[in-house]
């Protein structure tokens, strides 16, 4: 990533962080790697004055608690987090989901292949994207 | 009433009204005379009593002069004397004792020295001028006292010595002047009154009272002068005091006597009439104590004279009214003897007169008998002259006129007759006529009748209520027995009969056809005792008068209750089955969602187990791990399959207007076929309003279907559309494997594939799929296929709309082959 900021990662499911954590691992990503295990847990990570602020936020959709749609509506209308960039990262393929997220002003729709290469050459889009995306500066 | 008769009843009758004229006369003039002698003696009572005021004013007015100069000397002599000394009261209550206390014949050398004094002696003497004058004495008792109330002076022995305590002192201290009511003495036989007059000196100062006692003889000898001077002999005179007693009489009596009876009614107090209308007048009152009639009384009220205001006195004059109204009685009497003598001859000259006319006139009544009878040789002996003899005269004439005309009259009544026979047979023809019309009048009134009979009879078979309602006023007009199974009562409304209420329905049927005029279906809801519903739909159907207005209502009604309920219950299990399916379709999305998650697990954590630990697992391991990989796959396509059905018909998307020349060619660039497959357009393909998603899978599934199972190095694959009654059908054909007959229907289920799925890589949902959405659309789906040949997948779609899709038009005209793109992507 371009930014030395940190990765918030929101995922309810153990494997698919482990995969996460990995496959930035193999593609030597150096940022740091928070992790939440729902909407309300990312939420109090952002809102936390001493945390720095994530570059990028991988948004998992269907967690317990809070989920994907709801953190994606309460952080949209927040002033101070609605220009992270945020891209979600599920195994919902429905077009209800892509449509409302996007309508929510998500970056990035990605999916989560079974095929842990397949989910290695995500991630690596995603970093590569976010390496080359100009961000908002003063962020 | 015969004319006899009449005429007698008419003389009586004037001779009754001459009788009653007089009557009425007599009356008014003993009214008039009644009154006439009233007024005259109220006059003459008031001269009488002013007479009697002036005399007695006279009297007081010569005893004042009494008061001169050297009678007002002695007073203030006397005052003086008394100012000078020490208790003036005492002295005169120390005199006073000593007087009373001696007897009456008595006298004191204090009392002759009073009785000598100048003073007394001027008195005596003056009083003496008087008596000499009139013949008897005037003034008796005459005395003076000062201004203390002792005597001063006196012309004999006065009873006491002091006057100050006497009301007759005070009140002409006070007034100037007191005269007392009369007094009687018996046995002197005179009338008296006392008199007091104050004394002042020049400046009016009070200095004394001097008191006389007047005889009044002469007042009764006014009353005696005016009964003598009476012009009716029974006049009588009474005069009365102030509080009703007899002071003279010109009758016997005493003096103050009760008033008789006869006017005790009247006069028991004169003082209350004094000064109100009533104490002048006249009426008649019954004499109590003669039995010589009525009496009329006149009475008048003593008025005074100057600044002597008179002593109340009343005088009553009365008569007796047989007497005053004697002439008016003699009227009276001739009158009556007038009147009978009328009525007499009036009688005897009614029956004179009607036999003179009803002898002739009975002559001629028998004579008319006769000729009516058909004696035309009736004649009348004429007597007479006047008019009954002419009249016995006219009718000789007519009796023989008549025998004459009477030969000519018998050929004129033949003929007549003839006439009227002619008319008769005329009328009986009519007649005739008439009874044929009425007959068949007759005959359609039954017909009628029968008809009304058979409609009733269709009225009474309907088991749902029908009535008819006037439209002005709700009343029910008629109601057959489903409606209302007893006799309708008059004047009910349909409300309070059909439904019990006191009022039109909410939803009244009337109303709504008053607004339009045109029939009208409601449906009312009224509730039984229990509360339950009852619903009926009513029917209105109006009915309008020769003028065009509405004036009944047909109405019927049916109970629908039963359907009402099953509507409810339709819609309950309507929702029921709503919320079941919805529960499923989430059901098998989250189901197939959540399988996923933990799958990706193990399939992430194989495959970083076959990458990491490769060195540690020999051949078999490995080998055991692809598989495993393998089957996470196959489960990982399994569940999206089912996601991927699910899918249609949960979620809804807006319906967009797609040409399918368009989107076909898109599909055709997203299945990406090899260079070996040529995907053909036959024909043009309609433009259609749907859903895109549901059509690109259709399109998608079925080409990948096509590309997939191609086994010729040559793929074709064409796709069609031909219109089909309502429908388009559309056709995907190929020349790729093809499929057994045995096969058609189980490819359309899911999971179902021909191959091991292994190998194929397939679910076997995309036809499952595709089937459900063209199911949706209202359309079928089918093949045909030859093994080895290739098959042709069709499909329809309903050119009308439908929930998820409808066709509009065929868009091969607008689109179509012209848009250069489209023609390569069809090639390609």
């Amino acid at each position: 990533m371009r930014s030395l900021k940190p990765i918030l990662l929101v995922e309810d499911d153990d494997v698919d962080t482990l995969t996460v954590k990995r496959a930035l691992k193999d593609l030597k990503v150096t940022n740091q790697l928070v992790h939440a295990n729902n909407g309300e847990e990312a939420l109090e990570f952002l809102r936390s004055e001493s945390n720095e602020k994530p570059c990028v936020i991988l948004l998992d959709l269907h967690m317990p608690k809070m989920d994907g749609i709801e953190f994606l509506k309460i952080a949209k209308a927040d002033d101070t987090l609605k220009k992270i960039p945020i891209v979600v990262l599920t195994t919902s393929k429905d077009e209800q989901d892509k449509v409302e997220t996007f309508n929510l002003g998500v970056a990035g729709y990605m999916n989560k292949p079974t095929n842990y290469k397949k989910f290695v050459e995500t991630i690596r889009a995603i970093d590569v994207y976010w390496t080359l995306s100009e961000l908002p500066s003063g962020e | 009433m015969k004319i006899n008769q009449k005429l007698t009843l008419g003389f009586l009758s004037v001779a009754l009204l001459v009788g009653l004229v007089g009557y009425i006369s007599v009356a008014a003039s003993q009214k008039t005379l009644q009154k006439s002698i009233g007024e005259n003696s109220v006059l003459l009572a008031t001269e009488i009593l002013d007479k009697i005021d002036r005399n007695l004013y006279d009297k007081i007015e010569r005893f004042q002069g009494f008061a001169d100069p050297s009678l007002q000397e002695i007073i203030i002599k006397s005052n003086q004397e008394f100012e000078e000394l020490d208790n003036v009261q005492n002295y005169i209550n120390e005199k006073d004792r000593e007087w009373t206390s001696v007897s009456k014949e008595e006298i004191t050398p204090f009392m002759k020295d009073l009785i000598n004094n100048k003073l007394s002696k001027a008195l005596r003497k003056r009083a003496k001028f008087y008596e000499s004058k009139y013949g008897f004495r005037i003034f008796s008792e005459v005395f003076v006292t000062n201004k203390y109330g002792a005597n001063a002076a006196q012309t004999g022995k006065t009873t006491d010595y002091r006057q100050d305590d006497e009301q007759w002192w005070q009140r002409a201290k006070e007034d100037n002047l007191y005269v007392s009511d009369v007094e009687y003495d018996k046995s002197a036989d005179v009338y008296s009154t006392a008199i007091g007059i104050r004394i002042d000196d020049k400046e009016r100062d009070f200095l004394g009272v001097m008191k006389v006692v007047l005889n009044i003889e002469e007042v009764v000898s006014v009353v005696k002068e005016a009964k003598a001077a009476a012009k009716y002999e029974t006049t009588e005179l009474i005069l009365i005091t102030t509080e009703g007693k007899i002071i003279y009489s010109t009758k016997e009596f005493q003096p103050f006597d009760e008033i008789p009876d006869e006017l005790s009614p009247f006069f028991k107090h004169p003082k209350e009439i004094v000064g109100t209308e009533k104490h002048l007048g006249y009426f008649v009152g019954e004499a109590v104590k003669t039995e010589r009639g009525d009496k009329l009384f006149a009475h008048a009220h003593s008025g005074g004279c100057r600044d002597f205001e008179g002593l109340g006195w009343v005088l009553v004059i009365e008569y007796e009214t047989e007497e005053i109204f004697a002439p008016v009685a003699k009227l009276r009497n001739l009158l009556l003897i007038i009147s009978s003598t009328i009525t007499a001859l009036a009688i005897v000259l009614g029956l004179f007169i009607s036999k003179s006319i009803s002898n002739p006139l009975s002559k001629l009544t028998a004579a008319s008998a006769k000729l009516g009878k058909g004696d035309l040789d009736a004649k009348i002996e004429v007597v007479s002259k006047g008019e009954i003899g002419e009249l016995a005269q006219s009718f000789n004439e007519m009796a023989g006129k008549l025998k004459e005309s009477y030969a000519g009259l018998e050929e004129k009544v033949r003929q007549r007759t003839a006439e009227l026979t002619s008319a008769n047979e005329n009328l009986e023809a009519e007649i005739e006529q008439r009874i044929k019309v009425e007959q068949t009048l007759r005959e359609s009134r039954k017909e009628l009748n029968k008809q009304n009979k058979f409609l009733n009879n269709v009225l009474e078979s309907l088991t749902y209520p029908f009535y008819v309602i006037n439209a002005n006023d709700y009343t029910v007009l008629m109601a057959n027995p489903a409606a209302y199974p007893e006799k309708l009562p008059e004047k009910a409304t349909c409300y309070t009969l059909l439904y019990d209420q006191d009022k039109p329905c909410d939803e009244c049927l009337l109303e709504k056809i008053k607004k339009t005029g045109e029939p009208v279906t409601v449906e009312h809801v009224h509730y039984d005792e229990d509360g339950k519903p009852k619903y009926v739909e009513v029917h209105g159907y109006p009915v309008f008068n020769s003028e065009g207005n509405l004036s009944q209502i047909i109405e019927y009604s049916f109970d629908i209750t039963e359907r009402k309920k099953a509507e409810q219950r339709q819609a309950e299990l309507i929702k029921e089955v709503e919320i079941a399916n919805q529960e499923l379709k989430d059901f098998a999305y989250v189901v197939s969602h959540d399988l996923k998650a933990p799958l990706r697990g193990v399939s992430t954590l194989t495959e970083w187990l076959s990458t990491d630990y490769r060195d540690k697992f020999d051949e078999e391991g490995k080998q055991d791990l692809d598989l495993i990989l393998g089957r996470v796959e196959r489960m990982q396509n399994l569940i999206d399959g089912i996601l991927e059905y699910s899918r249609v018909g949960r979620m809804e998307e807006e319906k967009v207007q797609i040409n399918l020349n368009e989107l076909v060619s898109d599909v055709i660039d997203m299945v990406a076929p090899t260079d070996n497959i040529k995907i053909t357009l036959e024909n043009e393909l309609p433009v259609v309003r749907c859903e895109q998603t549901r059509i690109t899978q259709v399109f998608e599934n079925l080409l990948s279907n096509a590309i997939k199972y191609m086994d010729k190095s040559q793929g074709q694959i064409k796709i069609s559309c031909v219109e089909e009654n309502s429908f388009w059908k559309f056709g995907v054909a190929d020349n790729g494997l093809g499929i057994e007959e045995k096969y058609f229907e189980r490819i359309f289920r899911i999971f179902q594939t021909l191959e091991p799925q292994d190998k194929s890589g397939s679910t076997g949902i995309g036809l499952t799929v595709i089937k459900k959405i063209v199911e949706l659309y209202g359309g079928r789906i089918w093949l045909e296929s030859k093994l080895g040949q290739g098959s042709t997948f069709y499909f329809t779609l309903p050119k009308q709309e439908s929930p998820f899709c409808e066709v509009l038009q065929n868009g091969s005209e607008e689109m179509g082959v012209k848009d250069e793109k489209l023609k390569a992507n069809i090639v390609s």
